[in-house]
């Protein structure tokens, strides 16, 4: 078992390797002349110059390569074009909010949807199956932002109820300004995850071993939560890295929508003030992020699903 | 009911014999009559397609005229969904918005398709290493969410039409390469195409003759679906000002506008954000149609 | 006289499909004693699983269902009795084997566990007497070292193996009635033969009836004292197992039998001309009329019903029948 895991982690050495260099090529090779992109048209051929050497841009390419993988490990970024802080501080600052909007918003449509989400199958063709389904066919279809932007005028404008900005200090504060932003993510991720568990029950519902359990003489709620479940939930949790990384893309805006602090709002604003090293630092971020909820993800897979990493 | 008589036979009711042996197309629309919240959607797409084509003559006003006279008034005969922050028109801006998210929420994935079909097809027929290289990396781009990716992609390339093409098209190309790859792979397996070139077929005839087929039928199932997907990406993403830039309408853009401006008018938003999950809601349910009709066994 | 363990009469299982309603199990019926080992041959469709399946209320819903007939157990009809008594009989009274088993066992939960499963619903042991009575089942079915592989999930075992388990599951409760679909079908020729021993033994020490239904003959033969031969949701013949290979009365049994390879004819296989109707191209007269070689005119009009020839020998056929 120690096994897996090790091995798992060695193997993501390769593919974080390869997501940077993505990055970079994105960063360094697509865009054309970044100087000219940020300093703009007008700027003189001084400033452009000056600029490259700054951000060290001056540089032969494979230099670039080397300089950027390094300071990747070593988070290391520079300084904020518009700010001159660190740009490590800025993502130290940053960061927390994003992650517990995240995890906010991932718990908030995970605990509502399973449960649903089952007894919709369990119950099909009823009206909670029906309800239910339609609420998942809304969750497809509007949009997290425009749903935070209701939810913000409603609640935080109209009833004042939430404030309409912000991260807050401290737990309570920040429990108070994180209620309605995770709710706006977590309820159209409920829409997915329902949907899903409800698709992966019954599916699995059909199975050989439930019949078998049936011919066993167990109640159906034994063989749905005991036999039925216990397998279904294998792909949710599957499912489950997808959720996470899709709800880290959506908190981008809502974190503009509510005003909050967070590494999505820090990256838009560099891109629109066209602050270079902080844009390379969000991308770098958000990248890392992927790589390891999915290597996350599928250590936590081999470990629930007892066919997988055995040694037969 | 017929009386079921124990001589009569294996077959004992006839009456829905006949229902099996019509055209796709026909079954297709069967199943988009046959159920009236699909039928509603499928005409709530009809009108938005024709809408954004004949947008000129449908909305009243030009969407980028400003007029400092008309600030945030209110719905009214001639501005049926009042004004914005600068003047403009909001009906006719959402009118005009339909264009931009129907065009980038079309085009994209199909210029999408067409990529990412190459890309997986060839790679999943003529494998080995050129397989192997693109596999890696569709299964990283893959890793990403939609979103995420073109929020990343967008962030270095800069705005305007084709950059907005561009970064659909890297969000959804992987998805479209590998269910062509999976598809080529489990063809390619095929004793038949083994047998096919010993005959001294050349690929390319193979490829359009036996493969392409099959993966057009795994690809046109999600096609839809993943237009109602672009079309809320290219919302999302002009709403973070990555997409589309003012002073052209998209409803992602109104959303954004209208956002800082929601105590004084808060039509703007509403009315983009019904546009959006009408018409994505529209795109979703028709597709789950096409999806139920070639391949029911998805369908649960 | 003793009335019979199992009682099957008049049973018909329709289904509803796309093309209309099909009857896929018509008017079965048999007997069974205790002790006793009867078999049901036929080829895929004709209705032998469903049939099996139908003892125990198991037919896939919401399609299909039981449309008549009446299943005696100990004189008691068990079709008509409510859900909750019937879990009580299943595992307990009537155990079933399965032919899959690597798909029919779960493959999340250990073996251990599934077997205590059946002993937790319908015994009153406490936890250290199941773990005991698991582990007396897994090495009377032949599992080594069983103590160790209660912790051992499903796919860590071979298909010889599983399907020892599934055994072992079965006759937990110890059941009057064991069916048995195709327990052998997936599983090597020489696994086959050591699964159809322990069933041998099993029904000798515990006096269980058992059911078996297969495609194979030879698998029949091996351990069934009579046979049912199905064909299109039908029973068209019945005999001990001795009868039916000396003198097969129906048309299709001797068809079956001539198809069985054997060492003596090593000429080219022997094949039932035509094919298997289907469902819905199944019509008023006998289903084996394309294909039979003693047709009447009469045999197009409607279907023969089983009758006794000599003793337990019954056959459903117009051109025998009219002979007798």
């Amino acid at each position: 078992m120690l096994k897996t895991i090790l091995w798992r982690i060695f193997d993501a050495i390769p593919t974080l390797i390869l997501v940077l260099t993505l990055v970079f090529v994105a960063l360094r090779i697509l865009p054309g002349d970044t100087a000219l992109a940020v300093l703009g048209e007008h700027a003189s051929a001084e400033q452009l110059a000056n600029f490259r050497q700054k951000t060290g841009l001056d540089q032969p390419i494979w230099k670039q390569y080397i300089d950027f993988l390094i300071n990747s490990a070593q988070f290391n970024f520079g300084n904020s074009l518009s700010t001159n802080f660190s740009v490590a501080q800025l993502v130290k600052l940053n960061l927390p909010y994003t992650i517990e909007l995240t995890i906010a918003a991932t718990i908030i449509g995970t605990v509502i949807a399973i449960p649903i989400g089952v007894a919709s199958a369990v119950h099909k063709g009823e009206w909670i199956d029906n309800s239910s389904r339609f609420f998942s066919l809304l969750g497809y279809a509007i949009p997290d932002f425009f749903l935070g932007a209701v939810l913000l005028i409603v609640f935080a404008l109209n009833l004042g109820w939430f404030p309409i900005s912000g991260g807050g200090e401290g737990f309570v504060d920040k429990l108070w300004h994180l209620a309605l932003p995770a709710l706006a993510l977590g309820l159209i991720k409920a829409a997915f995850t329902c949907r899903l568990t409800r698709s992966s029950l019954l599916e699995v519902t059909t199975k050989d071993y439930v019949r078998t359990a049936r011919a066993k003489g167990a109640s159906e709620n034994r063989v749905i939560y005991r036999h039925a479940l216990r397998n279904a939930l294998l792909p949710i949790v599957t499912g489950l890295a997808l959720a996470i990384l899709s709800t880290l893309s959506g908190s981008v805006a809502i974190e503009l929508i509510f005003s909050r602090p967070g590494v999505g709002s820090m990256l838009v604003g560099a891109i629109e003030s066209r602050d270079y090293p902080v844009v390379q630092a969000g991308i770098v971020v958000f990248a890392l992020f992927v790589v390891f909820v999915n290597l996350v993800m599928d250590i936590l897979y081999s470990l629930i699903d007892p066919r997988v990493g055995h040694t037969s | 009911m017929s009386t079921i008589n124990k001589n009569q036979g294996g077959l004992i009711d006839k009456s829905k014999k006949n229902k099996k042996d019509i055209s796709l197309i026909q079954q297709l629309w069967r199943n988009i009559a046959d159920d009236r919240l699909t039928l509603f959607f499928f005409f709530v797409l009809l009108a938005v397609i024709v809408i954004s084509i004949l947008a000129r003559f449908i909305a009243p006003f030009s969407p980028v005229d400003q007029s400092l006279l008309r600030i945030n008034e209110g719905p009214s005969a001639t501005y049926l969904l009042g004004t914005d922050q600068y003047g403009r028109d909001v009906y006719s801006r959402i009118v005009f918005g339909s264009r931009t998210s129907l065009i980038l929420g079309v085009l994209s994935p199909v210029l999408a398709a067409i990529i990412g079909v190459t890309v997986g097809l060839v790679g999943g027929y003529f494998g080995g290493w050129i397989d192997r290289i693109a596999g890696r990396i569709i299964d990283i781009l893959l890793a990403f969410p939609a979103l995420l990716l073109g929020i990343l992609v967008a962030a270095v390339l800069s705005s305007g039409f084709w950059s907005m093409v561009a970064v659909l098209v890297i969000a959804f190309a992987p998805r479209f390469a590998r269910i062509a790859r999976a598809s080529t792979l489990s063809l390619r397996s095929e004793p038949f195409i083994d047998a096919a070139i010993a005959a001294g077929v050349s690929h390319f005839q193979i490829i359009l003759r036996h493969i392409l087929p099959n993966v057009a039928g795994s690809i046109v199932v999600v096609l839809t679906l993943w237009i109602a997907t672009a079309i809320r990406l290219e919302a999302t993403l002009s709403f973070l000002g990555l997409g589309t830039q003012p002073p052209e309408p998209s409803w992602g853009n109104i959303i954004r506008d209208g956002l800082h401006n929601m105590t004084a008018s808060p039509w703007p938003v509403i009315g983009a954000g019904f546009a959006i999950s009408l018409t994505v809601l529209a795109f979703n349910m028709i597709g789950d149609s096409i999806r139920d009709v070639l391949d029911p066994e998805a369908r649960v | 006289m003793k009335p019979y363990l199992l009682s099957v009469k008049n049973l018909s299982i329709d289904f509803d499909t796309s093309d209309g309603i099909i009857r896929v199990v018509d008017g079965v019926e048999f007997n069974l004693n205790a002790g006793e080992c009867i078999g049901i041959v036929g080829e895929s469709g004709s209705g032998k699983s469903m049939t099996s399946l139908a003892l125990l209320r198991l037919i896939p819903g919401p399609h299909g269902k039981i449309s008549t007939g009446s299943i005696e157990l100990d004189g008691k009809d068990i079709n008509q009795i409510p859900v909750q008594e019937m879990r009580s009989i299943r595992g307990k009274e009537i155990a079933m084997v399965f032919q899959e088993p690597m798909s029919s066992l779960n493959p999340v939960m250990t073996i251990g566990d599934q077997i205590e499963e059946a002993l937790l619903l319908h015994e009153t042991l406490e936890k250290t007497a199941r773990k005991q009575r698991v582990i007396e089942i897994l090495r009377l079915v032949g599992i080594p070292n069983p103590t160790e592989r209660l912790g051992s999930y499903p796919h860590e075992f071979s298909g010889g193996m599983r399907q020892r388990v599934m055994i072992a599951m079965a006759l937990s409760c110890n059941p009057k009635i064991l069916v048995a679909d195709e327990p052998t079908t997936a599983l090597d020729v020489t696994i086959q033969a050591q699964v159809l021993d322990l069933l041998k033994k099993l029904r000798k020490e515990f006096n269980t009836a058992i059911i078996l239904i297969s495609h194979d003959f030879g698998v029949i033969s091996d351990i069934a004292d009579r046979v049912f031969v199905m064909y299109c949701g039908r029973i068209v013949e019945t005999a001990t197992i001795d009868t039916i290979f000396s003198s097969p009365a129906h048309p299709y049994t001797e068809g079956l039998l001539k198809s069985i390879p054997s060492k003596n004819n090593l000429g080219r296989l022997y094949q039932i001309p035509g094919q298997v109707p289907s469902p819905s191209e199944r019509g008023k007269g006998c289903d084996f009329f394309d294909r039979c070689t003693k047709q009447m005119t009469k045999c197009s009009q409607s279907k023969p019903h089983l009758e006794t020839i000599n003793g337990t020998h019954a056959v459903a056929c117009f051109a025998i029948n009219n002979q007798a």
